[in-house]
């Protein structure tokens, strides 16, 4: 399989939106969480529309814009949007307003945007685009639903195929996170920590230039640690690569993770292969997975690992195979490869 | 793309019952299930509902499925295993087959008591309580449940969520990464739901009237449904029965705005487009139209001209459902898409009732159930921004 992708643009906690500044000062965090740096988005959105949006919406309708425009497509033949925990921000909200009126007289405007699908829909609606229009939600696959189902798309002949993942982090969500164990605080340093942010990506069945593409995607759950294991070494066979072929895998551990022997076992393969923790740069959330293929693209790409922060071994160049290996909470697993 | 996808079996929980028989009978005693709430904690006591008649802890006993917290888990579980049965999967064929389920609120029916507790400072488990918020996580309890280990997608797109699980399903069977896939999606009623659809001005209080002059909204309804999805070569292969064919499938988007349908239909109308495409049907084919129908002005008045630019002065016999069992949001497509192919095997024209004066547009519903020879069957499904899917069934 080789699925191109011709542009990309991401939003997390890190400086990554403008890709001539991409992760090149470290931000620091002092809150609980990790907040996503902000574009100015007036450079990019209809202010009175932006006014009405929701962070994960201007998040996501922001790096869906910018990835189009760089691939210089005006209408994608398909958007595609996954994400965990949807428009929590508007939902809480809309719930907050049952709590306290006691189911009295509401405004809709929170219970219209609380919808999963708003995301995708409002970019639609910016671009006017009446095409394919799908959302996942599928807990830590939601961002690999959404990938699976456009690389069918360019499969069966789409050339431009808009997939992206938004996810937002509020102080009530990162409470209830935390309070459910999911998530620990910054501060505290008590469990992995919370992010939040937007990944887009114009996928294409070719292109001029060259480009990094996805090769192969393999998803698993409730699998054992050694299932884990033989699923990779059946990965890397199909793909007709051996460990020693990856130049560096991207890998979705992070400081305080609750199901660490997972992430020990894919990396004990990888013994001497350097390796990138891309949730330093996005924190933890159901579709960080997307900020994974992001920054592989942009390695790829680029030639770059743009920050010491985070990488651990020597890279060496040309780099050439990227594998991304994420679990969430050791249920969903996913194995993707990028190459160029 | 040239496989073909057939349905081989279903399952269904709705107002009108707890399986396919009892949803059938009251389709052919054009008995609706909608009614005013009991099991929904609401201020709103007289609001008419579609509600499933079973408490949480009946659901339970009925299905085995200890320890779900969540109705829309425990509805979407029941019409899982019904329809697996009904297919006769055996274990071997479960432990490759794919889940697809579509749901709009996931498990906001636990939320928003939890939710509620913990804002009025009611010490509660956090864990326990908002584990089930996520959409996801009723499809890992129904995979969970059944033992299915292969692919598992969650799809949210409002209303039209299952039509979209089995427009993706069918997809998964031609690209040749499943030859079987489960497929449809759950939703119980919440008070998040019906608040919001209040605060849109667009529920009708009594029994709402889809394509009647007069109506006044929609009514909110709850259910699941689930269907069983396999290649040509896999029904084959096992001994199976195809039941139907899901022979075309389109989406499109209406962009136009977040919740409100344009005026002219244009979502639907390509929606409806691309499913003859994928088909390779021309409207003229179309014996019977499951319209999406939920009895709002907007939605009818537009869904009319979709149908009336699509099929010009021929259309179809023509329904909604929802008089039936309420609109079931995420769970409506797949709900009507078992109409559907119950339609095909009995060969009957479900009814729309509560009609008075029928619109104008594009002549009367069908009022009553009546007998007629269906081998093609349109179902629409549309929801909040702007997501529009048609779905179409042919006779086997």
């Amino acid at each position: 399989m080789k699925i191109f992708i011709k542009s990309t643009s991401a939003i997390t906690p890190q400086e990554t939106f403008n890709k001539d500044a991409y992760l090149k000062e470290w931000v620091s965090h002092e809150g609980a969480y990790l907040k996503a740096v902000q574009p100015k988005y007036r450079d990019i959105l209809d202010p009175k529309l932006a006014r009405r949006m929701s962070k994960i919406i201007k998040m996501g309708v922001a790096a869906a814009k910018s990835a189009l425009i760089e691939a210089n497509v005006e209408i994608p033949e398909a958007i595609i949007v996954g994400t965990g925990l949807g428009c929590i921000d508007d939902t809480q909200k809309f719930l907050k307003n049952i709590v306290d009126s006691d189911e009295g007289v509401l405004s809709p405007t929170a219970f219209i945007q609380s919808t999963h699908n708003t995301i995708a829909g409002q970019i639609a609606l910016t671009l006017k685009c009446p095409n394919y229009n799908f959302t996942y939600t599928n807990r830590g696959h939601s961002f690999e639903n959404a990938l699976m189902d456009a690389c069918m798309h360019i499969n069966e002949g789409k050339n431009h195929v808009l997939l992206g993942a938004s996810e937002e982090a509020t102080d009530t969500s990162f409470e209830f996170m935390y309070k459910m164990g999911c998530v620990g605080d910054l501060t505290k340093a008590d469990g992995p920590t919370f992010g939040e942010g937007a990944s887009f990506f114009v996928l294409s069945n070719s292109t001029a230039d060259k480009k990094p593409f996805i090769k192969d995607v393999q998803l698993s759950n409730n699998v054992s640690q050694e299932e884990q294991a033989e699923e990779l070494q059946q990965f890397l066979s199909r793909n007709s690569l051996g460990v020693e072929d990856i130049d560096v895998l991207l890998t979705g551990r992070i400081d305080h993770t609750d199901k660490p022997h997972f992430y020990d076992k894919i990396e004990e393969a990888f013994q001497n292969t350097p390796k990138v923790a891309f949730k330093k740069v996005s924190g933890e959330h159901f579709t960080a997975s997307g900020y994974a293929v992001h920054l592989a693209a942009m390695m790829l790409e680029r030639q770059d690992y743009f920050n010491k922060n985070i990488i651990s071994g020597n890279l060496e160049k040309p780099l050439k195979h990227v594998l991304i290996y994420n679990n969430y909470k050791g249920i969903n697993h996913s194995l993707m490869l990028l190459s160029i | 793309m040239s496989k073909r996808v057939f349905v081989s079996g279903y399952g269904i929980v709705s107002a009108l019952g707890k399986n396919a028989d009892e949803n059938l009978f009251s389709l052919q005693k054009q008995q609706s299930g909608i009614s005013k709430p009991s099991h929904l904690t609401t201020r709103y006591k007289e609001m008419m509902v579609g509600e499933v008649k079973y408490t949480n802890e009946a659901l339970t006993e009925l299905t085995g499925g200890k320890g779900i917290l969540s109705r829309t888990a425990l509805l979407g579980f029941m019409a899982a295993q019904e329809a697996i049965n009904h297919a006769a999967l055996s274990n071997e064929q479960l432990k490759n087959a794919a889940l697809l389920n579509g749901t709009s609120v996931g498990g906001m029916d636990v939320t928003e008591r939890a939710y509620s507790d913990a804002l009025k400072e009611i010490p509660i488990d956090y864990q326990k309580k908002f584990n089930g918020h996520d959409c996801g996580h009723s499809t890992q309890v129904i995979a969970n449940k059944i033992g299915l280990k292969g692919y598992l997608g969650t799809i949210s797109t409002a209303c039209s969520s299952s039509a979209n699980t089995l427009m993706h399903g069918a997809r998964l069977i031609k690209s040749g990464t499943t030859d079987c896939v489960i497929a449809g999606g759950t939703d119980a009623l919440s008070i998040f739901t019906l608040n919001g659809f209040n605060a849109l001005k667009i529920l009708d209080s009594e029994w709402c009237k889809p394509f009647d002059q007069n109506r006044k909204g929609l009514n909110l309804g709850e259910g699941a449904a689930f269907l069983v999805l396999e290649s040509e070569e896999s029904i084959q292969k096992r001994g199976g029965r195809p039941l139907a064919e899901l022979a075309g499938y389109g989406n499109a988007n209406d962009a136009y705005h977040q919740t409100a349908s344009s005026p002219e239909g244009n979502g639907a109308y390509k929606a409806i487009e691309e499913a003859f495409r994928v088909a390779g049907l021309r409207p003229e084919t179309i014996d019977y139209i499951n319209a999406h129908g939920t009895g709002t002005a907007n939605n009818d008045q537009s869904e009319s001209l979709a149908i009336s630019k699509t099929f010009g002065t021929g259309v179809p016999p023509y329904s909604s459902t929802k008089a039936f069992t309420g609109h079931t949001l995420g769970a409506a497509g797949a709900i009507e898409a078992v109409f559907s192919v119950m339609a095909l095997e009995h060969q009957s024209l479900w009814p729309s009732l509560n009609i008075t004066e029928p619109m104008d547009l594009i002549g009367a519903p069908v009022s009553d159930v009546k007998k007629a020879e269906i081998k093609h069957v349109l179902s629409n499904s549309f929801g909040f921004g702007g997501n529009c899917s048609s779905l179409i069934f042919s006779g086997v």
